[in-house]
């Protein structure tokens, strides 16, 4: 009998009898032959909604900051919410590559390739705005400190906004190695099936990986490694997002609890957009027997737990401001829920916290159309808390003479929009090059979670039921050792 | 593979029983001896009993926490431990009940903001900020709540053992599936109950200050404890040669649960420290400048001992497996914790009160818990290891029924 074991109460998370070989093929042949129709006609639309994007910028860089809707007491909009939007997508992929690594969790290695990717592609896209908010992008070296020629020129080392900086390009670069040296080997695998052009660049790109023991132990070693560095990252890029705004005295904006509700807030919007993406990917692609219920139902049980953190932490605010006794707390708090952005506090609330509690409930954590459309919602709310927490905080500002109302121009629509073409640009093409789940990690659970193997283990499940049964019904003799010991020879 | 477990017995004999009993008598000598030398004081005995008693109370809800997060997370590995937090939990309710009669007699000594003159917009002590938060804090909502905690808490801790019973008689997946609605629930009122506790017994001792990530430090601040305790009673259980079936990968996670909360612990730390002092908002800083003017050693200790000891001492997976690093690891993590918890109370309450009673006489903040302190808390630790160790002996140590119980015996990294 082998040492591999899982209980039976689990479900599997490969179905399909699949043998290591029909693995390779389900996943590889995705990247392989002629795209389909479908695939160009997505590709199509997407660039063309990337190409928006690109042009609205150009347009911003070009004409200056001034066709956006800023205005003196609103100095940050639907720039700073979408960056924030953008960067909150990205954690999952870390949470799920690296804690969930830590934690020995089986079911991530279906979703994991897909999200570490989705982290890069949505880290891409939140870079942009601070960008071209500076308005000057040509000056953006002005951000890092290397000795220059500007004179005693540095950058402010107190600003949050510099840390941010150095966060985000941290998390880009061990984000990028993380998920990087994960593909290796099966960037392997596509060489040994290609052939031509095609296996020369996959030749290059898998630096010669041909998998022997001790590759595979290097391999290991790195992952853990990077698994603990990419660990603090996950906690340190949002948090630090937080303390842009949560180090100034802006009511609404400074409060303690910012770093890890914003934490919260990050993996819950980023499996968000995990779901929404790879519920349609896994039936496009034929990865149905790789992305199970099980895996849809442990990904809800994660967004019902970090929404859930993100409404204890929404009450919490609300609570704690009317507790401070601070009237301009009180304010900000009663202007967000009944102020003239009253739709975008509610919009958040219902979306962040009512909407997955239907979670609590396994029949909807386990149905792909509530999945789905819960996870669409969530993916508003989260951007409705950015817009609230932004807006809503500045907009009625100490002075009443000085408040104002904030709408976007075509132009930041536009930018917006276009963020989600380059993102959905970059997913398709990663698509059809990469392979989407990770073959290598899957074949790791095959022998603990595989059906085939699953199925055996509920028979020897079953024969201990009985001899528990018999234990508890003769009054607790030894039996189940003599029972087993037989097996074990 | 391996096969079945077998039920196995602990006995609560001999030395645990002195040792527990010792704590209870040595701790009541310490506690007044402390009254004796340095004088008897109500706020600051009163603030000590809260304290203490939280602690420990707390150490039973986490552990409580502890299993309906694993048992809602699926979590296999956890199995052949469970008993202990099992155990652990049962203080909650005698704790609960202690709780009821501290805060009784001692909420006058301990909370200023009962005083009625100060919401009396007639008296000259009247205060237009403790005014405007009665909503929250009055008397009556304040132990309706304190009321619903303890209730719930003790409700949900004995449905929690209930089922737990149930798994040693019943072989079917029944009480496995109870086991994940009650857990659902417990989750569902420890993460609202946590919190507002914690504002209600802990913070509104200086209620002119306030912190939205307070309860949630204080959460942590008890995860982390309570991991120090499961792996300590796992080591002295198995030099007592019980649970064999745990093994150095148990160590393993265990070990990993107390590093990674250790640093979440600092990182809560330093969130709600670098906020309020980057920020420098008078009422937000007086928090921190009590305690770094008068306690000093305190303030920094904790740091040292929640966070960089366990951080140096447990980040290595070797480390996490060595009995000797976990064991002294875990002691000054559990230390290091309940002296967060005395610098959470105890110079709040004695600097409110004092300067309450009269701005005259200067308010005389000590700078390092006192005998007294270090007696109630092995008085209570004393009561908490008795409960937990008697509990222990009425259920199987191995839950035999469990369906993930042989995952949890056959557990390799």
């Amino acid at each position: 009998m082998s040492h591999y074991y899982s209980s039976s109460v689990r479900e599997p998370l490969i179905t399909g009898s699949k043998s290591y070989h029909d693995i390779t093929e389900d996943i590889a042949k995705n990247t392989e032959g002629t795209p389909g129709l479908k695939w160009i006609i997505a590709l199509g639309i997407s660039g063309f909604v990337a190409l928006i994007g690109v042009l609205c910028i150009a347009w911003t860089i070009w004409k200056g900051i001034g066709v956006w809707g800023l205005n003196k007491t609103v100095g940050w909009a639907w720039d700073i919410t979408n960056f924030v939007w953008w960067i909150g997508i990205g954690h999952a992929g870390t949470l799920i590559s690296a804690i969930l690594f830590l934690f020995r969790q089986k079911w991530r290695t279906g979703v994991n390739r897909a999200a570490e990717a989705m982290t890069i592609f949505a880290v891409i896209c939140a870079g942009l705005f601070p960008l071209i908010h500076m308005g000057r992008i040509w000056d953006a070296m002005f951000i890092f400190p290397y000795p220059n020629s500007r004179g005693i020129l540095w950058p402010n080392f107190i600003s949050p906004l510099l840390w941010d900086v150095f966060a985000i390009s941290t998390y880009f670069t061990v984000s990028l190695l993380f998920w990087y040296t994960g593909l290796l080997p099966d960037i392997a695998t596509l060489r040994d099936r290609s052939k031509g052009m095609r296996r020369w660049i996959y030749d290059r790109l898998s630096f010669g990986w041909t998998g022997t023991a001790k590759q595979w132990q290097r391999f290991e070693d790195l992952s853990l490694v990077l698994a603990g560095l990419a660990t603090p990252l996950v906690l340190s890029v949002h948090s630090i997002v937080s303390f842009d705004f949560a180090t100034s005295v802006i009511p609404g904006w400074h409060t303690t609890i910012f770093p890890p509700y914003f934490v919260a807030g990050a993996i819950f919007s980023g499996f968000a957009m995990v779901l929404t993406l790879m519920l349609i990917a896994r039936v496009i692609m034929g990865l149905e027997d790789y992305i199970t219920i099980a895996h849809i139902e442990s990904m809800n049980k994660v967004i019902l737990l970090t929404g859930s953190i993100v409404g204890v932490a929404y009450i919490t605010e609300l609570v704690i401001a009317f507790y401070s006794g601070n009237i301009y707390e009180m304010y900000a708090f009663k202007n967000r829920a009944l102020g003239p952005y009253w739709w975008s506090y509610w919009g958040m609330m219902s979306c962040n916290v009512i909407a997955p509690q239907f979670f609590w409930f396994r029949p909807l954590r386990r149905s792909i159309v509530v999945t789905f459309i819960l996870s669409i919602f969530i993916n508003i709310g989260m951007w409705f808390e950015r817009f609230v927490i932004i807006v809503t905080s500045l907009h009625r500002d100490y002075i009443p003479s000085s408040w104002s109302y904030y709408s976007p121009t075509w132009v930041e629509v536009g930018i917006y929009v276009g963020t989600m073409g380059i993102f959905m640009t970059l997913f398709l093409i990663f698509c059809r090059t990469l392979p989407v789940v990770a073959i290598a990690e899957v074949k790791a659970i095959l022998k603990t979670s595989g059906d085939q193997y699953m199925n055996e283990f509920a028979k020897v499940d079953e024969a201990d039921y009985k001899v528990r049964e018999q234990i508890l019904a003769g009054g607790g003799s030894n039996v189940a050792g003599v029972a087993h010991d037989k097996d074990d020879e | 593979m391996a096969h079945l477990p077998t039920n196995e017995f602990y006995k609560f004999e001999g030395k645990e029983k002195t040792l527990s009993l010792g704590l209870i008598v040595g701790g009541v000598i310490l506690t007044v001896l402390g009254v004796v030398f340095s004088g008897f004081d109500m706020t600051h005995f009163m603030t000590s009993l809260l304290y203490n008693n939280l602690f420990f109370l707390m150490l039973g809800l986490v552990a409580a926490f502890f299993i309906a997060s694993q048992t809602m997370g699926y979590n296999g590995w956890f199995i052949l431990v469970k008993r202990l937090p099992e155990s652990m939990m049962m203080w909650t309710i005698p704790a609960a009940l202690i709780m009821g009669v501290i805060l009784f007699f001692g909420h006058k000594s301990i909370f200023h903001w009962f005083e009625p003159s100060l919401t009396d917009p007639t008296s000259s002590h009247f205060d237009a900020i403790l005014a405007s938060k009665s909503w929250w804090l009055n008397s009556t909502f304040w132990w309706a709540r304190t009321i619903a905690y303890l209730l719930l808490w003790a409700g949900l801790v004995w449905l929690m053992r209930r089922n737990a019973a149930a798994f040693d008689n019943d072989a079917s997946l029944d009480p496995y599936k109870s086991s994940m609605k009650i857990a659902g629930i417990f989750l569902f009122v420890f993460a609202v109950s946590s919190s507002t506790m914690s504002w209600d017994w802990l913070m509104s001792i200086q209620p002119h200050w306030y912190s939205t990530l307070f309860g949630w430090y204080c959460f942590i601040s008890m995860f982390v404890t309570t991991m120090a305790v499961i792996i300590l009673m796992v080591h002295h259980l198995q030099a007592k040669g019980y649970l064999k079936y745990v093994n150095k990968n148990h160590f393993h996670d265990l070990g990993k649960l107390t590093f990674a909360f250790s640093v979440a612990w600092a990182y809560l730390f330093f969130s709600q420290f670098m906020l309020i002092w980057y920020a420098n908002i008078p009422e937000e800083t007086m928090y921190y400048n009590i305690r770094i003017t008068h306690m000093p050693l305190v303030m920094w200790l904790c740091v040292i001992l929640n966070f960089v000891v366990p951080f140096f001492l447990l980040i290595t997976e070797r480390a996490k497996k060595i009995k000797g690093v976990t064991t002294i690891a875990c002691c000054l993590i559990i230390f290091g914790h309940w002296l967060d918890f005395y610098q959470m109370s105890v110079p709040g309450a004695i600097f409110n009160m004092g300067s309450f009673h009269s701005v005259q006489e200067a308010t005389v903040i000590p700078s390092f818990p006192g005998l007294m302190e270090m007696g109630m808390g092995l008085t209570f630790g004393g009561l908490f290891l008795f409960v937990t160790f008697t509990y222990l002996t009425r259920l199987s140590l191995v839950p035999v029924n469990h369906p993930f119980v042989k995952e949890s015996m056959t557990y390799h990294a």
